[in-house]
């Protein structure tokens, strides 16, 4: 964490304790990094993202339907959610 | 044109010479070379009572009772050559001998540092008599018009070469052996046959039918012959000895004593680094055991090793030798021997910390210096840097390289890949075997002519199964089919998209008649 500003940690799917991650955290804070855990559960994050696939777009259909056989996937549509201590809740959607 | 200019030492009869100084003979009394019979070089005092090149030894003597013959011995000629080229090298440093007898340099430096070419040939002739020998200087463009220049004992005007060259004869061509290859004697001579009688003829040739007639050497001869650039001296500093050897006693079986070895062994080649100014980009680490077991590895680095670097590069080796997984592969006895060798190097400008960083410089060594001490912690292969790389599958356009390491793709990606999926790519990669099935419920399979058998409508893998709202494919991938490994079958891929509320995309590859999950657009 020392000397990188984005440090990227996948849980896969373990949870950590409030103590540890507390120590983790203010390390963090103290070096201005920023950290984004993935797949898993971290107690007390300053902000939550959520994003979900809402829709796939695909290339070469007819009247808005894909037809089976032709195009390829040309967008993926995702919803994101964001919920955080200073900032409520916010939606988008974007492709 | 003057900045590349050349000057030809040229020494006549060197052999001859040699073997005068050689036989402690004085340098006015006739001595011949001979070389299986024949008589190939003369001093000059032989020659002017009748003495020629290639005649038999018997008839020399005959013309001339008192010469000393001797026979050919290359190692003398360059043992008495030494002095020679000590005494040039005094005057102006980086001399490039051809052969004993010829040494040519670029002239530039010593032409402003005595004045004016002339004077520097001066003082190089001086200079060679001093050291016991006789020359003869040549000046000129380039460098095998020096040497003839040389012979000539001439200083060519600057764009005169091949002026010079063309009065001469064309028997010339081959008479100097360490500019001409092995055939140029039959060429000159068919050359004179043909009626060519001097280089300017030859040179008044177009070059084409020169090079569809006579060869690849011809054409050399034909370049020399216009005087058109060729390989000027190369002035290189013959390169320092670098490396660094330690004697391990007691000798190491301990990854710990490892380390110990590789941090004073680091320190000893930095030193000689830091002393010939270079830095070492390629490490080549050798080991010898008690049982004179051999072993070395080369470390390549992006950038020039630093003290650290090596030391921990030498321990990462050690111990990776040591505690191999195998126990058979391990050496069979403690290390005794250790050498530290810079195959590369590059000049220690690249060494320098920049006076004023560039902006976001400070943080991005900060960034540096923490993965190298992860890599420190946890061995070289733990902190990998992804590269873009080229390939037609997801998969294979990640090239994964440790840090430290040169960052090289495995395989090009300014290349066309023809067949590569487009954007955007799957976010997550798998490799799970799956099976995709028709309406009845048969197997799907790709054709030869890269069509399904069937239309796909069911997709059965682990964790994922249903009915395929849409799909589209296949595409063939034509790839490797020279790899006795990959060989059998086709490969080709699929996008499809699962039916239901979650309704996921998903990338898939066919290959030796099964079908993969390979992808997850999410």
């Amino acid at each position: 964490m020392d000397g990188m500003d984005l440090v990227l940690l996948g849980l896969g799917g373990r949870s950590v304790p409030a103590t540890r991650a507390r120590a983790v955290v203010a390390r963090a804070r103290q070096r201005g990094c920023t950290l984004l855990v993935t797949g898993g559960d971290w107690q007390g994050a300053s902000a939550r993202l959520e994003a979900r696939v809402s829709g796939y777009e695909v290339t070469g259909g007819s009247g808005g339907r894909p037809i089976s056989g032709c195009g390829r996937i040309s967008r993926v549509r995702l919803a994101m959610r964001a919920r955080g201590r200073g900032f409520g809740s916010v939606h988008a959607v974007g492709g | 044109m003057s900045s590349s200019r050349v000057l030809a030492v040229w020494c006549m009869d060197w052999p001859a010479v040699a073997a005068a100084v050689g036989a402690e003979l004085s340098p006015t009394s006739p001595v011949a070379v001979t070389l299986a019979n024949r008589v190939i070089a003369c001093s000059a005092s032989a020659r002017a009572v009748g003495v020629r090149r290639g005649l038999r030894r018997r008839e020399a003597q005959a013309r001339c009772p008192q010469l000393h013959v001797v026979t050919a011995d290359p190692a003398r000629d360059a043992r008495h050559f030494e002095n020679v080229t000590a005494a040039v090298d005094d005057l102006v440093p980086r001399a490039e001998v051809l052969r004993p007898g010829l040494l040519v340099l670029p002239v530039r430096g010593a032409a402003r540092y005595f004045g004016s070419e002339q004077a520097a040939a001066e003082r190089l002739v001086d200079a060679v008599a001093a050291a016991g020998a006789e020359c003869q200087v040549g000046i000129a463009d380039r460098l095998a018009t020096a040497v003839f220049a040389a012979r000539a004992g001439r200083i060519i005007d600057p764009g005169k070469d091949a002026v010079f060259l063309s009065a001469l004869s064309i028997r010339q061509l081959a008479t100097e052996p360490s500019l001409a290859a092995p055939g140029r004697e039959d060429l000159a001579d068919l050359l004179w046959r043909m009626g060519i009688r001097n280089i300017g003829q030859f040179a008044a040739l177009p070059r084409a039918d020169v090079a569809s007639r006579f060869g690849a050497d011809a054409v050399t001869a034909h370049r020399f012959a216009r005087a058109e650039p060729g390989r000027g001296p190369s002035g290189r500093e013959p390169p320092k000895e670098l490396d660094a050897v330690m004697d391990c006693d007691p000798p190491i079986d301990r990854v710990d004593a490892a380390a110990f070895a590789g941090r004073s062994l680091a320190s000893d080649l930095h030193r000689s680094l830091e002393a010939a100014g270079v830095g070492c980009t390629r490490l080549a680490i050798h080991a010898v055991t008690a049982n004179g077991q051999e072993m070395d590895r080369v470390w390549r680095c992006a950038e020039p090793l630093t003290e650290d670097a090596t030391a921990d590069r030498v321990r990462w080796q050690l111990d990776g030798w040591l505690n191999r997984r195998n126990p058979n592969d391990r050496p069979t006895a403690p290390i005794t021997v250790l050498r530290l060798q810079p195959v590369e190097v590059v000049s220690a400008e690249a060494l320098q910390l920049p006076l004023w960083g560039g902006i976001g410089e400070e943080s991005r060594l900060r960034a540096r210096r923490a993965l190298v001490r992860v890599q420190g912690l946890l061995g070289p292969e733990a902190v990998q840097v992804p590269v873009l790389s080229g390939g037609r599958g997801p998969a294979e356009r990640i090239t994964l390289t440790p840090l430290g390491d040169e960052p090289v793709p495995l395989a090009d990606p300014g290349q066309p890949w023809p067949g590569q999926l487009p954007e955007p790519s799957p976010t997550v990669l798998l490799d799970d075997p799956g099976e995709v099935l028709d309406g009845e419920g048969n197997p799907v399979r790709v054709s030869g002519r890269g069509l399904f058998s069937a239309d796909p409508a069911r997709l059965v893998a682990p964790g994922r199964e249903g009915a395929l709202s849409w799909w589209a494919g296949p595409w063939p991938v034509d790839e490797r089919w020279w790899d006795p490994d990959r060989k059998s079958g086709r490969t080709a891929r699929a996008q499809v998209l699962l039916d239901g509320d979650s309704g996921q995309a998903l990338l898939l590859c066919y290959r030796q008649r099964r079908w993969y999950l390979e992808g997850i657009y999410e």
